[in-house]
């Protein structure tokens, strides 16, 4: 019995080394007729990059905490006779896609600005989707909503058979590529810069063949926010900003290099926390915000609160923040959904440049005179 | 340990609670000079405003929490301990706390998938409150009306677990249906915290832990008798049903209020009265209660010191700092004198 299984053993393992080798003379082959034709243009994200070659697209998603190191590699081909061989890890997709779902509403987003709406086949947690225009699908049956993050319907989404599904890494992700679906892994919640998270549309493209669309609509976003960031720049004050609330004893701040103090600091608000080094939140005391943001001017991204009442129930000691005192809190839940699904999250994040002129119009009103709050509101007394 | 060596014992620890509560409203996050706290509360007029509103609306409700929380939540593990002769037993055996989650759960979670529009009217801290609150006293009160129907303690204890089991797969199902903003709200509620009862909260939450106090210190010779049996009970001529329905409603007002106001706050009601038993080495409830009164103070406060991490802009969550603590002082009670 023993001897059996050895033998076996020995077999299986000249049997891998031959095809390893076979392989690997083969992927040496390809490599020499294939050349890198071009680089797509990624200024401000960190998180991919997308490289053209003859007959393919090569994508690459780095480590969000080790850019050297390449998590997710895709390869988009055109045509399966000249398909690739030599990427070992890979995913494969046949591009452009003709069906997608989404596992989010952020890729929702993008995709409409893309304009492929029309090839959304599933989408999850609907009730916390705010496009107007998807909800209408999924009201029609067109699109089939497959379950929140904790509780994938896995068999519906199958069904629904989408050549590509935009997700972000979860728990069940390992599960849907065992059932054979492709996924793209979009880390753009890991960028902290706001162009930086709009510049995901080239990855989410890349898989529509749309590039140059998405090459364009991004040219012209940054175009319109570094515009903006001039103007904001002629303010001749700069307000003291803080932002969101506490949750139970702690009051997690952002960062002082994450992308809510990019916002602030380039619509020249004066963040309180901007010297500090993190990209994430900071988890700070009640007190210790009070100390620092008692006198400060601006309060902003206040949770889900809609008026300055809301926060005097949750805890009365707010009303000590002149921020609250002075009715100048601002939030940006001005196009929400009634199960509090934000547009702020979705459109926002592909129109940095309208999120950008709402906190110009907030920090600083005469600049923009004729700019009407879009994704903001300001809270209620 | 004689009379004198209690008075010892009794006026040290009253000395430890006094000291514990300065050090708590003196030390915290923002680092403020200890003769402006002076100034503060001898009423003396003082220039930095920010100062004295975090000394007299933050520190000082929090550190009032923290003690009558201490007392609290010890005194009511002493008496359940006592009433159910197990020493496992602690204010959250009745499933008064999980009743209190339940109903923060449905406030918090279930708010998100009834519509938006709902959640205004009852979000904010007088929500959470009043739900926990509530549904601390519904399972208490089932309990009740069970303690009267069923004389024997040790099913009650095992009914008062399996409400508790109950209620954690309900609140356990809502979680995994709710949206990651909610699932926040309601996980940094059941980490626990001193420091989000404000003033007019201490003003309900003190009285109501008071008037419970008041039955426990009444109940303590009766808990001595109960110590020894109830048939023993009997035959003294206590009336073993009685009390234990006055001995369960203490204890269920203690955890409840205490759950309502500052979450489940783990580990102080299970430890102290063991603390207390192996230093005082002794089973008079009349010297127990109060000595774990003061222990459960020191304790609280003790933790809430360390949990702002002085020196530090940041502050850990009360339960992990009652556990960390806590866990290591049981295991060596435990080891050093095998009792139970």
């Amino acid at each position: 019995m023993n001897r059996i299984s050895s033998f076996s053993l020995l077999l299986l393992y000249f049997t891998c080394f031959f095809l390893f080798t076979c392989t690997g003379n083969q992927e040496q082959k390809n490599t020499q007729t294939q050349k890198k034709l071009s680089e797509a243009a990624v200024k401000y994200a960190k998180g991919f990059s997308i490289e053209y070659y003859k007959n393919y697209k090569l994508v690459n998603v780095f480590n969000p905490s080790d850019s050297t190191k390449i998590s997710y590699q895709y390869i988009l081909y055109f045509s399966d006779s000249l398909k690739p061989k030599e990427y070992k890890w890979a995913q494969y997709i046949k591009i452009p896609v003709k069906s997608f779902a989404s596992l989010s509403s952020l890729y929702i987003a993008y995709a409409e600005k893309l304009g492929k709406l029309d090839d959304l086949v599933a989408v999850s947690d609907s009730r916390y989707i705010y496009s107007p225009a998807t909800l209408n699908l999924v009201k029609t049956g067109e699109v089939k909503d497959v379950g929140n993050e904790n509780s994938l319907n896995i068999e519906k989404l199958i069904e629904a058979n989408p050549e590509l599904i935009l997700a972000y890494e979860t728990n069940t992700s390992a599960k849907l590529r065992e059932a054979g679906l492709k996924l793209a892994i979009n880390n753009e919640q890991f960028e902290v810069t706001p162009l930086g998270r709009m510049e995901w549309i080239k990855f989410v493209a890349a898989f529509f063949d749309k590039d140059k669309l998405a090459d364009s609509l991004f040219n012209n976003a940054e175009r319109d926010y570094k515009a903006l960031v001039k103007v904001a720049a002629t303010a001749k004050t700069r307000p003291t900003v803080f932002a969101d609330i506490k949750y139970g004893d702690g009051w997690y701040m952002p960062g002082g290099r994450s992308y809510q103090a990019s916002l602030i600091r380039n619509a020249n608000g004066y963040y309180l926390w901007e010297d500090n080094s993190k990209r994430g939140s900071i988890l700070l005391s009640f007190e210790s915000v009070y100390a620092k943001a008692g006198e400060a001017d601006f309060w902003i991204n206040t949770s889900d609160w809609s008026s300055i009442g809301e926060a005097i129930r949750n805890d009365s000691r707010y009303e000590n923040f002149k921020a609250l005192q002075d009715g100048n809190m601002y939030n940006n839940n001005n196009r929400i959904n009634e199960y509090g699904g934000n547009d702020y999250w979705e459109a926002g994040v592909v129109n940095p440049q309208e999120v950008l002129a709402d906190l110009i119009k907030i920090f600083h009103p005469e600049l923009l005179p004729d700019h009407e709050l879009l994704y903001y509101k300001k809270l209620r007394p | 340990m004689s009379n004198l060596n209690y008075k010892y014992y009794f006026f040290l620890s009253a000395f430890l609670v006094v000291l514990l509560f300065m050090l708590d409203v003196l030390i915290g996050s923002v680092a403020i000079p200890w003769n402006v706290t002076m100034d503060v509360f001898t009423c003396r007029p003082v220039e930095n405003v920010t100062w004295k509103t975090i000394l007299i609306d933050f520190r000082l409700p929090k550190a009032i929490t923290a003690l009558f929380a201490g007392v609290a939540l010890s005194v009511s593990g002493l008496q359940m301990q006592t009433l159910f002769r197990n020493p496992l037993a602690g204010p959250y055996v009745l499933g008064v706390t999980s009743g209190a989650s339940l109903g923060v759960a449905l406030v918090l979670l279930v708010s998100s998938y009834s519509g938006y529009a709902l959640l205004s009217g009852i979000t904010g801290s007088i929500g959470v409150v009043g739900a926990a609150f509530a549904g601390g006293m519904l399972v208490l009160l089932l309990i009740l009306w069970v303690s009267t129907k069923i004389q024997n303690n040790t099913t009650i204890l095992i009914l008062g677990l399996m409400f508790g089991q109950f209620t954690n797969a309900i609140v356990g199902v809502l979680q995994y249906f709710s949206n990651a903003q909610d699932l926040k709200g309601f996980i940094i509620w059941s980490m626990g915290s001193f420091g989000n009862v404000v003033w007019d909260e201490v003003a309900v939450l003190v009285p109501i832990v008071t008037i419970a106090l008041i039955i426990a210190f009444v109940l303590s010779k009766q808990l001595n008798v109960l110590l020894l049996g109830e048939s023993y009970a009997k035959s003294m001529g206590v009336n073993v049903a009685a009390s234990r329905l006055k001995i369960i409603v203490s204890t269920g007002l203690l955890a409840a209020s205490v759950t309502a106001f500052c979450g489940p706050i783990a580990f102080l009601g299970l430890a102290i009265p063991h603390l207390v038993r192996s230093a005082f080495n002794t089973a008079d409830h009349r010297i127990l209660t109060p000595a774990t009164a003061l222990w459960g103070a020191m304790f609280a406060l003790l933790c809430d010191i360390v949990a702002q991490l002085p020196g530090t802009d940041e502050t850990l969550p009360i339960n992990a700092v009652t556990s960390i603590i806590g866990a290591p002082v049981v295991i060596w009670i435990i080891i050093k004198n095998r009792k139970y």
